[in-house]
């Protein structure tokens, strides 16, 4: 049967399954190409979460660092203004630098995860992510709250059952939304304590600066450095005469304390912004990969 | 931060700034121990703070918190001017014993 001029029946079932193979093939480059995309933005997403991680237990770490050197600065104080210090006081700080610490830990942990899934989703090392997994999945199960009354343990419980489950599966979907639900979770608990962190650096530059003035006043402070911007243009230096500093000076360091200090304790609060923005980020393009959808298309998740 | 926790925190932040000049003030050792046992009671209710949950939106706490904002305004009045060291203990006092009443309304 002629279906046209030159063209048979035979050479229609050969165009039609070339257009097939055609069909199938492009199908099959788009299924491999989408693949390879969720991939790569898997990788690329838990590379950034390791660095954001990171950088959430270097700021815990410090702050668990202040406490003690609050604990330092009573102990002046007592020695200074003769302020007692009793151990029960000393013990509530204690408590506080603890849980700090676990924070700590456990960001330490989300981080190892994290590049762990980003080797995963290269499919080479599955077994560091099922370890780091579960590593992780403890560690949230430990972390209490720094308010002991807050709902905290239970929203990291909950993403901890995640990431165990993602520990025995180490399959890369069950990974990400296990990442992402510990990364909510994680961010849920630092935004809610970042006023009580950021009060505990208010209080320990206000602290170190009412004991730096004061030993100021008892003439135990080298004044040198505050004539010095004055003499170090003709490479001289300073010669205060002993038997204490004239007053003059005394209130010079006194407004250099206080202007150290408003900086210190505004950088601390723009350091705490900077973690919460990298974790909202961080949380954002995760939800892309949980999602499946490109990167640049908004997770309303 | 809670208004509470911040009512404490500003307690303490400022008996910390003026302990020195309170203690220049008080003019013998019965007041200077009386201030030292107020300022160590003041840290200890905003560390309890730090370590506890309050609610904001609670009729007690928050009457118990424009209580204490009061008392901080007179405080901070009376210790720009220094010139009655008794007055100022007492009003610290009070201030000292609002924050434990909203210390102990979270635990």
């Amino acid at each position: 049967m002629r279906i046209g001029p030159g063209v048979t029946q035979g050479h229609l079932r050969m165009s039609v399954a070339r257009s097939m193979i055609l069909a199938l093939a492009a199908l099959t480059c788009m299924v491999l190409l989408s693949s390879c995309k969720t991939v790569s933005q898997a990788t690329a997403a838990a590379k950034q979460l390791a660095g954001t991680a990171s950088e959430l237990s270097s700021y815990y770490s410090e702050m668990s660092t202040e406490v003690d050197e609050t604990i330092a600065l009573n102990e002046v104080q007592q020695a200074v203004f003769d302020v007692p210090f009793p151990d029960n006081d000393r013990a509530v700080l204690i408590d506080i630098r603890s849980e700090l610490g676990k924070r700590a830990t456990m960001a330490r942990s989300l981080s190892k995860l994290a590049s762990a899934y980003a080797n995963l989703a290269g499919s080479t090392a599955p077994s560091d992510a099922s370890t780091a997994a579960s590593k992780l999945g403890n560690e949230l199960q430990a972390v209490g709250a720094i308010s002991k009354t807050s709902s905290v343990p239970t929203e990291l419980s909950d993403a901890a059952k995640i990431v165990l489950e993602f520990a025995q599966t180490r399959e890369l979907k069950t990974g990400a939304k296990a990442i992402r639900q510990t990364v909510i979770a994680v961010r849920q608990v630092y935004d809610r304590e970042k006023p009580e962190c950021e009060s505990l650096c208010k209080t320990r530059i206000t602290l170190a600066a009412s004991l730096a003035k004061k030993l100021v006043d008892k003439d135990q402070v080298d004044l040198n450095s505050v004539l010095a911007p004055a003499l170090k243009p003709f490479d001289f230096s300073p010669m205060l005469r002993p038997g204490g500093s004239p007053r003059e000076y005394k209130d010079l360091a006194k407004i250099e304390i206080d202007e150290l200090a408003s900086e210190q304790a505004a950088a601390s609060v723009q350091s705490a912004e900077s973690i919460s923005n990298l974790l909202h980020a961080a949380d954002q393009n995760l939800a892309l990969v949980v999602s499946g959808k490109p990167s640049g298309k908004a997770a309303a998740q | 931060m809670s208004d509470a926790l911040s009512a404490l925190e500003a307690l303490y932040v400022f008996l910390t700034s003026n302990l020195s000049a309170l203690q220049g003030a008080c003019p013998a050792d019965p007041e200077k121990s009386q201030l030292m046992s107020l300022y160590v009671a003041a840290r200890i209710n905003y560390w309890k703070g730090i370590d506890a949950t309050f609610h904001d939106d609670d009729p007690a706490v928050a009457s118990l918190v424009a209580q204490m904002n009061a008392q901080q305004k007179t405080i901070t009045d009376e210790v720009a001017a220094l010139s009655d060291v008794a007055k100022i203990l007492n009003d610290i006092t009070t201030a000292v014993q609002i924050g434990k009443k909203l210390v102990d309304l979270a635990a």
